[in-house]
């Protein structure tokens, strides 16, 4: 018992290690204010720790840890907010000239209004590739659901993100999910 | 935008990269979140004021459970030794006030430890405190005016220190201070060692797990009085020990490879204090050096991101400094007082 808690502890570590930044990047694309981006980071994190031993490894836990952060930033948008002492080990340590760095203007482009007036689960689906480059075997485990299904809503959403377009910026011509030329 | 890649457009929108992202709360910001997430009791679970609540009334049964886990300390042999005389433990549990708390023992006085304890946690002196065999081979702390349960037996002496230091000395090698991955030789030499040191005899160092099932032949007593040489071993590495004084044996157990990952605090700290330890320093001038160490890596008593106990010993010529790893880190300091 006692090696293998340590043994898991380690395990996580790593995890850790190589999960943050990307979560870090998958909630601060989402939620603009510092100190709830801190308590998402650190309450998805927690429930990694508390999961471990029951959540997937290997290639599904990267996937499978978006959708815990993608239902932690849900939650705090309908206004389930607190703080935490492991959100505020976080904050304590906020940066603010690398948060101003790429805290720039609002993208006015015709593609970032079009992509901004999709439904919520429309661009959450299409960033999970984009943004976070996962497959649409990955977003199936992110979103807990089937592959099929993925490929589905990713069929409509794109449909849906070209139909908002005034021009053909994008053409759909079917292959891989995410990539359309 | 025709032609174009239509992932790479709309990841054009991305507003920050990962890398970017991870910035914002600097090395520090992601390595104490780390210590705070390990820290955590698995399966704790609740909103933030109930857990900031709990984990106050409850923190130190949540370090001392990390430690029994990650280190095989005190309340781990406690764990193992029914039927065995409750003094010969190294880990007393504090009920005080609603508080319940499994610690560590630091001086033998298992009253004193919980007093200490409850002070720390709460910066209010305790009520007047007895220890009892709580007859499920521990000790168990409870104020004079609350009547024991039925069976429980006062404590008439204190605990064995002799058994204390050889967990603190065997934790300080595995997971502490001076810890680094040894192969199963190396580590049942140290233990052997280790065992001789603090006078225990006819005890066996017992590999768990060991494909050539191991078991060392007891200890003689006055045999291998001299500090073992550590080596570092290749492959599986030996960290994990239960002192067992009901069986007298040391189980040790493998822990895997070293994962070869930067620095945590506890590392940090115990790079700072190794050195101390080849000084000779009274109790008060170790205990000052602690804290500066300590202090600076921005680790600080009041905030609770380390405990320190210092025990007045004055059989010794040199205060021994021992770290051990569990959710906060523990460092024990025990010396002559000038």
């Amino acid at each position: 018992m006692h090696g293998g808690v340590a043994a898991r502890r380690e395990r996580f570590e790593a995890a850790y290690r190589e999960l943050y930044a990307p979560i870090c990047g998958y909630v601060l694309r989402r939620v603009r204010e510092p100190e709830d981006a801190a308590e998402a980071i650190a309450e998805t994190f927690a429930t990694l720790w508390r999961r471990f031993d029951r959540c997937p490894q290997g290639d599904e836990l990267r996937p499978w840890l978006y959708g815990v952060a993608r239902r932690v930033v849900a939650n705090q948008r309908r206004g389930a907010r607190r703080r935490t002492a492991l959100g505020e080990r976080l904050v304590a340590n906020f940066d603010q000239g690398a948060f101003d760095a790429f805290d720039r203007p609002e993208d006015t482009s015709e593609l970032a209004r079009a992509f901004a007036d999709l439904s919520d689960s429309d661009r959450e689906l299409l960033s999970l590739v984009a943004w976070e480059g996962l497959t649409r075997d990955e977003v199936a485990v992110a979103l807990g659901t089937s592959r099929a299904v993925v490929r589905l809503r990713l069929h409509r959403a794109r449909r849906r993100l070209r139909d908002a377009l005034p021009a053909p910026q994008i053409r759909l011509t079917g292959g891989e999910d995410h990539e359309w030329t | 935008m025709s032609g174009r890649n239509s992932t790479d457009s709309l990841r054009r929108l991305s507003p920050v990269s990962d890398a970017d992202a991870a910035a914002v709360f600097g090395v520090t910001g992601r390595d104490e979140l780390l210590d705070g997430l390990t820290s955590l009791r698995i399966g704790s679970r609740g909103n933030g004021h109930e857990r900031r609540a709990q984990r106050r009334r409850r923190r130190s049964l949540v370090l001392a459970l990390v430690v029994v886990a990650a280190a095989a300390t005190a309340a781990a042999a406690w764990a193992v030794l029914h039927g065995s005389p409750a003094r010969e433990t190294t880990s007393v549990q504090c009920l005080i006030r609603g508080s319940d708390a499994i610690i560590p023992s630091t001086s033998g006085d298992p009253a004193r430890d919980c007093a200490v304890d409850f002070r720390r946690e709460f910066g209010t002196a305790p009520p007047p405190l007895a220890a009892y065999d709580n007859g499920h081979g521990g000790v168990t702390v409870i104020p004079r005016s609350v009547k024991p349960q039925a069976g429980w037996k006062r404590l008439v002496s204190e605990q064995n220190v002799d058994l204390i230091q050889l967990q603190n000395s065997l934790d300080d090698f595995f997971n502490g201070l001076n810890s680094s991955c040894l192969g199963s030789a190396a580590a049942t030499s140290l233990t052997q060692a280790k065992l001789a040191e603090f006078g225990f005899t006819g005890w066996t160092v017992t590999l768990r797990g060991a494909s050539s099932g191991g078991s060392s032949p007891p200890t003689a007593a006055g045999s291998a009085k001299k500090a073992p040489t550590v080596e570092s071993g290749a492959g599986t590495c030996w960290n994990m020990d239960v002192v067992d004084p009901s069986t007298l044996s040391v189980t040790l157990m493998p822990t895997g490879v070293p994962s070869g990952l930067p620095a945590t605090s506890f590392e940090k700290l115990a790079a700072k204090l190794r050195p101390l330890t080849r000084a000779c320093e009274s109790l008060p001038s170790a205990v000052a050096s602690v804290r500066a160490a300590a202090g600076s890596l921005g680790l600080q008593e009041s905030n609770r991101t380390y405990d320190l106990n210092a025990v007045t010993d004055n059989s010794m010529r040199c205060a021994s400094i021992y770290e051990t790893e569990g959710g906060t880190t523990f460092i024990t300091v025990r010396g002559p007082r000038g």
